[in-house]
C-alpha cells in the first residue's frame, strides 16, 4: 500500500475510493482512513452542500482537508458524491432542502458500519445539513451532529439569498438596482439573473402583504419559525440525548434565520437541551467557505468538537 | 478482483462500461478515473481538467463526456492533478510543468491500460495548455478545447477582477489587481475567492499564449462558452496549417463564481458532451 502524502497534518491517513451500496454501486466516495492500527469504532459523515459538480472536494478542497485532518485524528471519514453529481450516478435532482439525500446518509451509515463502525458523526452543510438533521433523527447509531450554517427555513435552496435581500433593502432601492442599465443587461441576457429578479421581487411583495395586513402587526410572524424539516429532527436527536453543534458567522443570514426563529417555539427547545445543543458565532460570513480563513476556522471547530465527541 | 484499497471499480449495468476509480503514480499519488467501454476499444481520451474554481465548475461536464465517449467505443482517462481536487499532494505542487508531466503519466496509464494505439485530448480552460503539449507528442492526436484559456495573463486578471467585484461586497476596501499581485510575489501565496492561488502556479503560467504552441500535425475543435468565438486561435492556428474549426457554443460560464447544480446544468452538460463525443468520434474513423 502507497502512504499518501497530503498536508502536514493529515499524513496519518490514506484516501480509498469506494463505490456504494452493493450491488448497484450508485453511489461513489472517499474513505480517508486512519494509517494508525487501532480499530476505531466512530466513524465520520461529511455531507457538503451541492455548489460544483462534485461534492467530494468543495472551495479550496475544504472537505478533502477536513476528512483528512479527522482521519488524522484516528477515524473513519467518508465523503461522497450525491445521486446525479460527480463520480456518482443517478439523475440529477433538485436537492431541495425538503428532500435531503437520506438514502445516500443511510447507504453511508452502512459502508461504514461494513468497516467496523458501529457510532457515527454527521457534519453537514448547507442541503448536507438538513440530510444530516433528517437522516440522523432516530438512528441510534448517531453520536453526535455537526452543523455549519444550516438553513433555518424552508424555501427553496438557493432562495435564502434573495429572501434575505428582500428583507434588508426597501422597494425603492431594490427598484433603482433593477433599472441600473449593466443589471438590465443581465436581466436580458442571463436566465439566472432573471429568475433571482423574480424571487427577490416575490418575496418582497410577501414581506409587503405581511406588513399591510391588518392584525398581523402585533402577532408573531409564523414564516421566522424554523422549518418543520430542521426542528423536528432537531428536537429528536436532542431528546435521543445526542449532542448538535451549530455554527454560523456572525453575517450570515441563516444566523438572523436562526436567531428569529430562536424567539419562538425553537427556543422552548433550546433552553431546554441547553446542555447537548451548542451554537457558536464566528466574525462574518460562514456560508459558502468564500475565504481560507473560514474554511480553517470551520475545520479547526469540527476537529476540535469530533474529538471531544468521538 | 482487484484488491488495491487505493481503487474502486463499477461496470454500468446498462451499457457494460467499467468506472475504475484509483490513486495512480508516484508519490504524492494523484487520483484518476479511467472508463472503459463494454467491447472493443477504438481510442482513447485524456481530459486535462483546469484548476482550482475551474475544476469543480467543469467536474460534471467531464464525467457526462467521459461517459458519452466510454458508450462509443473510446476509452477515457479523467484525472486530478496533484495538490488540486481529491489528489494526494499540496497546492504547492500545482504548477503547469507539473500539470504537463501529470498529463504524461496519465496518458501512458491510458495506453498501458487499455493498449489503445490512438489518443486524443479534451483540454479545459487551462488544462488546454497540457492538452495541446502533449497533443505534440502523439502526432495526429485529435484535440477538443473547452473554453481554452487563450492568453494566460488575461485569464489572471479575470481571476483578480472576479476577487476584486466579491471583495467590493465586503467592508475591506479591495486591492487593486497589481497590489495583489505584489502581495502574491511577496507571501507566496494570496487567497483568491477562497482558494488558495500560489506564486508558483503563477509563475509558471505568466505570459504565455495557447497561439504560441499550433499543434500543426492535429485536428482541432475549440467550443466556446459564450457566444464569442476568438478568432485570434482560429486564425493564428489555421495560417500555421492547424486543421482547427468551431462548434456552436454553450452558454458561458463565469469560472470562478459559484453556481448550484440544476437540472438545467445537466442538460447543458449532456449536450456539451455529445457534442464532443461525436466530433472525436468521427475524427478518428477520419
Amino acid at each position: 500500500m502507497t502512504t499518501s502524502t497530503h498536508d502536514a497534518a493529515s499524513i496519518n491517513s490514506i484516501d480509498e475510493p469506494v463505490f456504494f451500496p452493493e450491488p448497484d454501486n450508485t453511489y461513489f466516495g472517499i474513505l480517508s482512513v486512519p494509517t494508525s492500527s487501532e480499530q476505531e469504532t466512530t466513524g465520520i459523515v461529511l455531507l457538503s452542500g451541492t455548489f460544483g459538480g462534485t461534492t467530494t472536494i468543495g472551495r479550496n478542497r475544504m472537505w478533502v482537508k477536513m476528512a483528512r485532518r479527522l482521519a488524522g485524528q484516528g477515524l473513519p471519514v467518508l465523503r461522497f458524491d450525491y445521486a446525479g453529481l460527480g463520480d456518482s450516478v443517478g439523475e440529477m435532482v433538485c436537492y431541495e432542502l425538503e428532500t435531503p439525500a437520506v438514502p445516500e446518509l443511510n447507504a453511508a451509515f452502512d459502508l461504514l458500519a461494513s468497516r467496523g463502525a458501529t457510532e457515527f458523526i454527521v457534519v453537514g452543510t448547507c442541503y448536507g445539513s438538513r440530510t444530516a438533521l433528517v437522516g440522523s433523527a432516530g438512528d441510534p447509531r448517531v453520536k453526535g451532529v455537526f452543523l455549519l450554517v444550516p438553513p433555518v427555513r424552508s424555501g427553496k435552496k438557493g432562495t435564502g439569498g434573495t429572501d434575505h435581500l428582500a428583507e434588508q433593502h426597501g422597494s425603492a432601492s431594490l427598484a433603482m438596482n433593477a433599472v441600473k442599465p449593466r443589471n438590465i443587461k443581465k436581466l436580458a441576457m442571463n436566465k439566472q439573473s432573471r429568475t433571482s429578479a423574480r424571487r427577490i421581487a416575490e418575496a418582497k411583495m410577501r414581506s409587503i402583504a405581511k406588513r399591510v395586513k391588518p392584525g398581523q402587526a402585533q402577532a408573531k410572524d409564523p414564516s421566522k419559525d424554523a422549518a418543520p424539516d430542521f426542528h423536528r429532527p432537531l428536537r429528536k436527536l436532542l431528546s435521543d440525548g445526542v449532542p448538535v453543534h451549530l455554527l454560523f458567522g456572525t453575517d450570515d443570514f441563516f444566523w438572523s434565520q436562526f436567531q428569529d426563529a430562536a424567539d419562538g417555539r425553537l427556543g422552548e427547545d433550546l433552553d431546554r437541551f441547553g446542555d447537548l445543543i451548542e451554537v457558536d458565532t464566528v466574525p462574518g460570513t460562514l456560508r459558502g467557505f468564500l475565504s481560507m480563513r473560514v474554511q480553517d476556522v470551520s475545520i479547526n471547530c469540527v476537529s476540535e468538537w469530533v474529538a471531544k465527541h468521538a | 478482483m482487484n484488491n488495491d484499497p487505493r481503487s474502486a471499480t463499477r461496470i454500468d449495468s446498462q451499457n457494460g462500461t467499467t468506472e475504475e476509480l484509483s490513486y495512480f503514480g508516484d508519490a504524492p499519488q494523484m487520483f484518476g478515473s479511467i472508463h472503459i467501454p463494454a467491447g472493443d476499444v477504438r481510442a482513447g481520451v485524456v481530459i486535462c481538467s483546469s484548476t482550482h474554481a475551474e475544476l469543480l465548475k467543469s467536474y460534471q461536464l467531464e464525467v457526462r463526456a467521459a461517459r458519452a465517449l466510454a458508450s462509443r467505443g473510446i476509452a477515457v482517462q479523467r484525472f486530478h492533478y496533484r495538490g488540486d481536487g481529491n489528489s494526494d499532494g499540496t497546492i504547492a505542487e500545482l504548477t503547469l510543468p507539473a500539470m504537463v508531466e501529470a498529463t504524461s503519466e496519465a496518458t501512458e496509464r491510458l495506453i498501458d491500460r487499455t493498449g489503445i494505439d490512438t489518443v486524443a485530448f479534451i483540454g479545459v480552460r487551462m488544462g488546454a495548455f497540457p492538452a495541446v503539449t502533449l497533443a505534440q507528442r502523439f502526432p495526429g492526436a485529435p484535440i477538443v478545447l473547452w473554453d481554452p484559456v487563450l492568453d494566460t495573463d488575461r485569464f489572471m486578471r479575470d481571476a483578480l477582477r472576479s476577487h476584486a467585484i466579491a471583495a467590493l461586497k465586503g467592508e475591506a476596501k479591495p486591492e487593486k489587481t497589481n497590489q495583489t499581485i505584489e502581495r502574491l510575489e511577496r507571501d507566496g501565496s494570496i487567497d483568491l475567492l477562497g482558494y488558495e492561488f500560489t506564486s508558483g502556479f503563477y509563475d509558471s503560467i505568466r505570459g504565455r499564449k495557447l497561439t504560441d504552441q499550433p499543434p500543426v500535425d492535429s485536428s482541432v475543435l475549440v467550443v466556446p462558452f459564450g457566444s464569442t468565438v476568438n478568432t485570434d486561435l482560429l486564425d493564428i492556428w489555421s495560417a500555421e496549417g492547424v486543421d482547427v474549426s468551431t462548434s456552436e457554443g454553450t452558454e458561458r460560464e463565469a469560472w470562478w463564481l459559484d453556481e448550484q447544480a440544476t437540472k438545467d446544468r445537466q442538460n447543458r452538460g449532456t449536450v456539451l458532451a455529445d457534442l464532443t463525443a461525436t466530433w472525436i468520434s468521427d475524427t478518428i474513423d477520419g
